[in-house]
């Protein structure tokens, strides 16, 4: 005789949403302490001076740059949620280009960097200065290629909304890191 | 979800950046006139806040509760499904 299981009375696909935001928040959180343990660093090896090399204005305009695109995607994770892709698909578009010129700014940032004594990957300053930034930068351009994948896979499904919501984490993951670099590379003194 | 929600939650991303913004302006005002250990108190609060608001406001943070309870409700369940008490 076939004992017949009860069915569950829960909605799986939405306890499949649970989990899946519940191991994104895990990832976010570990990768967290990364950061924690990395601008700790930065007291541990250089105190509370920052060099005078350091370009000011280059930094709080990345900042800027890396705040709007914040905006965006935030945007688009709530265009999505209300089923308008078409809008998601453009807020998406808006924070590549914002992701791409943060690097190109990066860039520039160790241009400088490597023409200067105090900045040198060599000297100790130097040596945060690109680990930190190198990282965070990282971060970034995987956050970049998550939402240009999203961008050329994107279908109005409701699954749709999960990776959009997904990359949209990832990037204000990115933020957030960027928030606790700022005032400990470029402004503490 | 309604139109209403959808405007109110798209007033909470500019809400949000708007104070962002404003509290960069005053990090970096703050590393020009105010040095020592003030300095330092200063960078600490106003990151905390600007992490908060990230975290709650754009990340969603407080979900993380519900989605915690739903795990455990998919663990119960399925316990009891299997012959648990």
């Amino acid at each position: 005789m076939s004992v017949q299981k009860p069915k569950l009375n829960i909605n799986i696909s939405s306890f499949d949403l649970s989990l899946n935001r519940l191991g994104l928040w895990l990832f976010i959180i570990s990768d967290i302490s990364f950061f924690v343990a990395l601008i700790s660093s930065r007291f541990f090896v250089y105190g509370v001076v920052t060099p005078d090399d350091i370009n000011q204005y280059l930094g709080l305009g990345l900042t800027i740059l890396l705040l709007t695109s914040s905006l965006t995607a935030y945007r688009s994770e709530i265009a999505a949620k209300n089923q308008n892709f078409e809008e998601a698909q453009r807020n998406l578009l808006y924070t590549i280009i914002m992701g791409i010129l943060f690097i190109i700014g990066v860039g520039f940032e160790w241009n400088l960097a490597f023409h200067h004594e105090s900045t040198q990957p060599s000297s100790p300053y130097g040596t945060i200065l690109f680990t930190l930034t190198g990282v965070h930068a990282f971060h970034v351009i995987s956050g970049i290629l998550i939402f240009v994948f999203v961008y050329f896979n994107n279908s109005s499904s409701k699954n749709n909304y999960w990776k959009i919501e997904a990359s949209a984490k990832w990037w204000h993951l990115v933020d957030l890191a960027w928030v606790a670099i700022y005032p400990t590379l470029y402004l503490i003194n | 979800m309604s139109a209403s929600n959808k405007t109110q939650e798209i007033k909470t991303g500019w809400i949000v950046i708007l104070f962002l913004f404003v509290l960069t302006i005053i990090e970096f005002f703050v590393a020009l006139y105010i040095h020592g250990t003030l300095q330092l108190i200063l960078f600490l609060v106003i990151g905390l806040f600007k992490g908060g608001l990230i975290m709650s406001l754009f990340m969603h943070f407080n979900q993380l509760s519900k989605n915690i309870s739903d795990l455990w409700q998919g663990i119960i369940f399925t316990y009891k499904n299997e012959g648990g008490n």
